[in-house]
């Protein structure tokens, strides 16, 4: 579904990312870790059409992302670690703003509206200035805008940030959901235990290259818990 | 005191030392701008008293009136943001300062703000003026002395009439469209007061006028007469009045502050919200309505672009029925002379243009999409889409105003039917230009990151260089034409076409990929 190979990317002079290969297939959860500025966030915006990169290509169902920047957004969702939406509009307002971008027809997108809005329960909010929403509150409007028109491939950077645990436990069952309807999800997190119970893949970035990637059990044969694992490779 | 320094240097850092590469200038670029503006000023001061040398004082009368205006309306605007709903007032808050420092700095920030705006204005045009009249000395230590208190008055004013906006408006959910409502009701109110006490007279000396409205402007009024007649009573008398109120003003605002920032900054709550079914619409029409959407709930936005437009075009329905003396005489040159009559009507439409020009929300579009630009780039929406819908949102904030004060004017003073399809073309062809070449700008300069969103629409390089290149083009094309004669109209028309298909193709070609490459 999404596939990287070799990706460079520069700041000005600087080389941010030295040639970054990885795979997610159909149906499977990727994570993907690593300490602050090791080049997550960069690596998934530009995975998402958001950055230009130097070097290297991305691909989304086949499709180069660079060539083919329409296709490849339009079955795909982007969900932001800080999501700063269009504060001045209402929530539903921005929801379906989203809707008409990806062509959604009314009776869907009343229906995705309103089941999304009661699960993530801000279904009560859905009329209110989305300024008026706390952090959490606008992550959980985020998520409902990248879910309502079923991706194929769900791109999240740090989710679990700023959620509830009960937002927290929805959110883990829709990625699961979602991949066991044929899509896939591709996302960074700090909290190490849900990539580990969560993901069929992990990839750990350190510095702009990946130093470890592949299956989650091949990862954690050795039987060290995956914190472990990643505190190890502060020493490589 | 060493904490309040510190928060104060700060936030006037923040302020006035930003710029766009986030790399360190030898020359802060606040000073190169400052230092334009001062030049421009002395320029167009030395310019205006030039023209209008019969008329004594008309140069301070006309930058005292000016001063106050400018003060008063950004103060309005500044102040949400600056004195209530400011962003950073939890951080603040949360900082072992006390509510004092707090307060201090952001009321000494404030008032900073709006005398380097001011000084820029008024200092050149008194200075041009002692200089060209010969005034003595202490002309000029008065005119700098007395400065120091000429903008306290309107500005306490500007903060009282903006905390009363705040108070009527936040957290309501037609909030920003009364804010706006309001604030075109209040200028419409001083346009109506201005012509009606100075302009609308049989002697077409605009000095006169100016004159006229001084008077009914104390602050303004205290000013003019005590630097330029000596009378040093009536500048301490504008002191002493404005001393009073600036610290009858920082009393209220330190004892309100927290309530009003606390409410300031909230949205709007729906109570029994029930979904609805929506009938979809295009990629496009979902940019568009967005565009519209962030264009009329942003009050510094609305304040900046669109005031000039609604004032022409209200002016253009009111001048229908007025019965005035300038009118009629205007219609008797069009009825008894044909060639009379294409003056009249080519430099109505020029002086149309040039108010169009003046409308460019293009200039900060890019940079008000800010953090949430990620939302743009993430979205199956083509590039083209997204400046179609922002160029959309210019053209249809000059086409409406535009369009009815042609018909207006038309009306008022029976102009012929070329008239009318000169004025189109010539409308059609400057919203064209402003907005893409507004757009062009703010992609070259952006300004993704900011505090406030009147940073960018006031203080961003694109919003100055999208404001002013258009309108020293406009309004040195219209003295070419006064200059050259008539034919040039069509040249002017001709012009403004080739641009705008150079305009896009520079946008096809540059702007598309530039976007792109914005993160």
């Amino acid at each position: 579904m999404l596939q990287i190979e070799n990706l460079v990317k520069k700041y000005d002079d600087k080389e941010i990312l030295h040639g970054i290969s990885l795979q997610v297939n159909d149906g499977e959860i990727y994570g993907f870790i690593g300490h602050n500025g090791a080049g997550k966030t960069t690596t998934i915006r530009c995975a998402v059409g958001i950055l230009p990169f130097n070097s290297g290509e991305i691909h989304i169902d086949g499709k180069n992302i660079l060539t083919d920047p329409i296709w490849c957004k339009s079955i795909t969702a982007y969900l932001p670690d800080n999501p700063d939406l269009y504060e001045n509009l209402t929530a539903v307002q921005f929801l379906n703003f989203i809707a008409d971008i990806f062509e959604m027809s009314a009776d869907k997108r009343l229906d995705k509206i309103a089941s999304l809005g009661r699960e993530l329960e801000i279904y009560d909010m859905l009329g209110d200035q989305i300024k008026s929403f706390s952090h959490g509150q606008k992550q959980k409007l985020a998520l409902i805008s990248a879910l309502m028109h079923d991706p194929r491939l769900l791109v999240l950077d740090e989710p679990f940030v700023g959620l509830d645990p009960k937002a927290a436990f929805t959110m883990k069952n829709k990625l699961v959901e979602l991949c066991e309807k044929g899509g896939s999800v591709f996302f960074s997190s700090h909290v190490l235990e849900v990539v580990q119970n969560l993901c069929n893949q992990i990839a750990i970035i350190k510095e702009g290259n990946i130093i470890m990637q592949g299956r989650t059990e091949e990862i954690m044969k050795s039987g060290e818990s995956l914190e472990q694992i990643f505190l190890n490779t502060e020493n490589m | 005191m060493k904490r309040l320094w510190i928060i104060t240097k700060m936030q006037l850092l923040n302020l006035f030392f930003q710029n766009n590469s986030g790399k360190k200038r030898k020359i802060p670029s606040v000073l190169i701008s400052g230092l334009i503006m001062f030049a421009l000023s002395l320029y167009y001061s030395f310019l205006f008293s030039s023209v209008m040398e019969t008329e004594a004082n008309v140069l301070p009368a006309m930058v005292s009136l000016l001063g106050t205006a400018i003060v008063f309306f950004s103060g309005v605007s500044t102040s949400q943001g600056m004195l209530f709903g400011f962003k950073d007032y939890d951080m603040l808050m949360a900082m072992p300062l006390t509510e004092k420092d707090i307060v201090t700095s952001k009321i000494t920030v404030y008032t900073i703000t709006q005398y380097f705006y001011t000084v820029l204005l008024v200092i050149p045009a008194m200075i041009i003026h002692g200089c060209r009249s010969g005034a003595d000395a202490l002309y000029f230590v008065r005119a700098i002395l007395g400065f120091l208190a000429f903008p306290l008055i309107p500005m306490v004013l500007s903060v009282l009439v903006g905390l009363g906006m705040q108070a009527l408006t936040a957290g309501k959910r037609y909030g920003k469209m009364l804010q706006n409502a309001m604030t075109v009701a209040m200028i419409a109110l001083v346009y109506f007061f201005s012509f009606n006490s100075g302009m609308n007279s049989a002697d077409p000396s605009a000095g006169i006028g100016v004159g006229k409205i001084v008077k009914y402007i104390p602050s303004a009024d205290w000013y003019l007469h005590g630097v330029t007649e000596n009378k040093v009573s009536l500048l301490l008398l504008m002191a002493a009045v404005g001393i009073a109120l600036y610290a009858a003003f920082i009393l209220i605002y330190s004892r309100s502050v927290i309530r009003i920032n606390a409410r300031g900054n909230q949205g709007y709550h729906v109570k029994d919200f029930k979904l609805k079914k929506t009938a979809g619409s295009s990629s496009l029409g979902a940019l568009f309505r967005q565009e519209r959407q962030r264009y009329f709930a942003n009050f510094t936005y609305f304040l900046n672009t669109s005031i000039g437009m609604i004032m022409m075009a209200g002016f253009s329905i009111y001048v229908i029925f007025i019965n005035n003396p300038i009118k009629d005489s205007l219609i008797g040159v069009i009825q008894e002379y044909p060639e009379g009559s294409a003056l009249v009507w080519q430099t109505i439409l020029l002086s149309i243009h040039v108010v169009g020009q003046m409308t460019c929300t293009t200039g900060s579009s890019i940079s008000l999409e800010g953090k949430s630009l990620w939302i743009l780039k993430s979205i199956p929406a083509s590039v083209r889409e997204i400046f179609t819908a922002k160029i959309m949102i210019n053209l249809l904030l000059i086409l409406v105003p535009s369009l009815l004060s042609l018909v207006g004017f038309g009306i008022a003073f029976c102009f012929p039917p070329l008239y009318y399809l000169c004025g189109v073309a010539m409308i059609i062809a400057g919203a064209l230009f402003i907005s893409m070449l507004g757009l062009l700008i703010n992609l070259r300069f952006p300004k993704l990151e900011y505090d406030r969103e009147a940073v960018v629409i006031k203080q961003s390089l694109s919003a100055f260089l999208s404001m002013m290149v258009p309108l020293f083009l406009a309004i040195g094309i219209m003295v070419l034409y006064f200059v050259t004669g008539m034919v040039w109209f069509y040249a002017i028309l001709a012009f403004y076409v080739v641009c705008d298909i150079i305009l896009y193709v520079l946008l096809v070609k540059y702007g598309f990929e530039r976007f792109r490459k914005l993160a």
